[in-house]
């Protein structure tokens, strides 16, 4: 047992936080019920977005996304004004809807709006076969960096009274979604001046265990359906990081062969990990205005996050880095108003 | 001959490393050398110095002043009306722009080429001059953004200076060996510039684990690796491209290995800069050029790496040319410009 290498210990400890992660997932989502409508005065409503860069994905992921839009107070009666948006996406395995349920968006908008900071704020939907879109652009899933950073801005612009520049656009999430937030704002330079990367999973390259992972290698879909969320965890990042448009029916590479591990696959996804895509990102980092990343002392994800915190720092990339109390989602809607909205009213223009 | 001795041994060291491991020290140049500037350059170029901005406050103290070699139709300065197209070439390691000038003589193809009814500007910027004898035309803090200096500076002050026709279905870019990866990565980073995109005898597309040549890179003073051979100071150079760290004096990088220990998170790194895995999440961005083309000689160390590009290409419904030539990484060179770039970029150019 000593003579575990390190590459095996990193893949089991890889393994265990996803299964973490799904369970405290899921045990949100129960607690949290049905989604709930917030009330107050932002208003919230549901849109349906199109978008071009998702069409013809293998999977057959829906092209039209689900947009959670919370309008500001005064939207609807100052009928000139123009404002700030923030750009929020969702975690893995619980969609744009159920998210809004545990946060209540509305709600934690119209508190903003009281103490003066409006902002339009959208939320979209990506959920995918495999519970997730990663925000990452595959020929599988689809190119959710595209629905992102071009699609949905260029429809929210058009549709709301935004101020359309860089300057008042945030871009923020959590777990996958701050996993997004990172990768996107490095790849898409001159979209969001300002991002929040809450709890950001997958920060690292992921690894693989053939003793445990060859078994995917022959799952059907059924049995993917009915299996732990790891393992779903697994194809989510296969089909999003490792497509494969000649490998039926999933359309994804695995990074195991006939119980072999396939270093090129492992490669594909180190090309999709933040912290080791970031020193040629620096320039897009450093053009930010601001950035903030925060994570819980007690979230399984800690250690990912505070080398993408030593990086930045290694780099003289300025951010705000907080540890805080709390796992990986058990505050999540207490950041989200007293850290997050704050942030975007420091930074973003309003005019 | 020495032209052919020095690319002979170039070859040697990709084929034997595909810039990995070293060949014995004994066996490979002293240093930057190669083939021999042109003593008198042809009437029809322009050597200018571009300001790059992106290139500003490298660690390595490079100079952010490139000299870039434009070879213009030789009717250019008689027919003041006319706008051209312009082919980008990007050289490979080892060399500077003088030395690949001197064995490709772009200023007589472009003659010739112009002579034929084919009228276009070719721009060959330096990458040669950096610390360790190439940029790898990547982005880093150490080396500076060389990728905004081609995307950017370079195609901005050109569009600006000469009479071209500005827009990316007349904007071509082409490289050899590491200009080849330089040409890839650009055209996956960065699409909506360039129309057409070439890439010769690309190095550096796979992915690369640590071997035993790594710990002895390791222990290298600077003034050590300045002397190194071929394949270690193209090691050497790609860690400055792809593995910065600003607090690591005196290279500012971090190794591959760390008291002989491979480093996981470097090994990373360099994978997330290989044109092999960076591929999957580009391919919307490859789609949207008019044209891609990729040749490699049978006889090349790298045919490996580029029968893979091409499976990939193929994989992912990326139309291309692909074409295998008789020939090793480079003695071909001169000839592969006139037979394999340029008449890819005569066909795939819009020429108003």
């Amino acid at each position: 047992m000593d003579r575990i290498n390190k590459g095996e210990e990193a893949a089991m400890s890889s393994r265990r936080i996803w299964r973490r992660l799904a369970a405290t997932l899921v045990v949100s989502s129960l607690i949290a019920g049905a989604p709930i409508r917030a009330a107050g005065d932002a208003s919230v409503t549901t849109t349906k977005v199109h978008s071009a860069a998702l069409e013809g994905n293998l999977e057959g992921n829906s092209a039209t996304r689900d947009v959670i839009v919370i309008l500001p107070p005064s939207y609807a009666t100052s009928k000139t004004k123009r404002y700030p948006v923030i750009y929020f996406l969702h975690g893995y395995g619980l969609g744009s809807a159920a998210y809004d349920g545990i946060i209540k968006y509305g709600e934690a908008l119209t508190g903003a709006a009281a103490k003066g900071q409006e902002f339009i704020f959208v939320a979209p939907d990506s959920m995918t076969k495999f519970g997730g879109s990663m925000y990452s652009n595959s020929v599988t899933t689809g190119n959710f960096e595209g629905f992102i950073a071009k699609d949905l801005v260029a429809y929210v612009d058009k549709t709301y009274r935004t101020l359309a520049k860089p300057a008042a656009r945030g871009l923020a999430g959590h777990s996958m979604g701050g996993y997004g937030t990172l990768k996107i704002a490095m790849k898409y330079p001159g979209i969001f001046s300002s991002i929040y990367a809450m709890s950001a999973c997958c920060l690292s390259s992921r690894t693989v265990n053939p003793a445990t992972d060859a078994r995917f290698e022959t799952m059907t879909a059924d049995e993917i359906a009915k299996a732990d969320m790891s393992v779903k965890t697994t194809f989510a990042a296969a089909s999003a990081w490792s497509p494969d448009p000649t490998h039926p029916p999933f359309y994804l590479d695995l990074a195991t062969n006939g119980g072999k591990v396939v270093q090129g696959v492992l490669n594909v996804w180190a090309a999709n990990a933040p912290n080791a895509m970031l020193p040629q990102y620096v320039t897009s980092l450093k053009g930010l205005t601001a950035i903030a990343i925060d994570v819980g002392d007690k979230d399984f994800l800690l250690q990912d996050n505070v080398t993408m915190n030593d990086l930045m720092k290694r780099f003289g990339i300025k951010h705000d880095w907080t540890i805080y109390d709390g796992d990986h989602t058990n505050r999540i809607p207490q950041r989200l108003r007293e850290n997050m909205l704050p942030f975007f009213a420091a930074h973003l223009a309003t005019k | 001959m020495v032209i052919l001795k020095t690319f002979g041994r170039l070859t040697a060291g990709f084929a034997l490393a595909g810039m990995l491991s070293a060949a014995p020290a004994s066996a490979q140049p002293s240093g930057p050398g190669g083939p021999a500037p042109l003593t008198k350059q042809a009437d029809n170029v322009d050597v200018v110095t571009v300001h790059s901005p992106s290139l500003v406050g490298n660690l390595e103290g490079d100079s952010a002043d490139i000299k870039v070699i434009v070879a213009l139709p030789p009717n250019y300065k008689k027919d003041s009306k006319k706008r051209y197209p312009v082919v980008y070439f990007l050289h490979g390691y080892f060399f500077n722009v003088d030395q690949i000038d001197g064995l490709a003589h772009f200023g007589e193809a472009i003659s010739d080429e112009a002579k034929k009814g084919h009228e276009f500007i070719l721009v060959a910027p330096d990458g040669g001059r950096t610390k360790w004898a190439g940029s790898m035309w990547s982005s880093s803090p150490t080396i500076g953004d060389w990728e905004g200096f081609v995307t950017k500076d370079l195609v901005g002050y050109i569009d600006k200076n000469y009479r071209t026709l500005a827009k990316p279905a007349s904007r071509g870019l082409g490289g050899h060996s590491m200009g080849g990866y330089g040409t890839w990565r650009i055209a996956m980073k960065h699409p909506g510039i360039f129309g057409a995109i070439y890439g010769m005898s690309a190095c550096c597309m796979s992915a690369r684990t640590v071997n035993a040549g790594d710990a002895k890179i390791e222990k290298m003073t600077i003034e050590e690796a300045s002397k190194a051979g071929f394949g270690e100071r193209a090691a050497i150079a790609s860690a400055a491209g792809w593995s910065s760290n600003p607090n690591n004096p005196p290279f500012y990088f971090d190794w591959l290995t760390k008291d002989g220990v491979a480093q996981p998170d470097v090994v990373a790194q360099w994978a997330a800069n290989a044109p092999l895995a960076m591929l999957s999440q580009y391919v919307q961005n490859l789609k949207t050029y008019g044209a891609l083309g990729i040749e490699i000689g049978t006889k090349d160390g790298l045919i490996t790496d580029n029968r893979k590009l091409d499976k990939l290409f193929t994989q992912y419904g990326l139309k291309h040319s692909y074409q295998e030539f008789d020939g090793g990484h480079a003695e071909k060179f001169s000839e592969r410009v006139r037979v394999g770039l340029i008449p890819f970029f005569e066909k795939n150019l819009a020429t108003k």
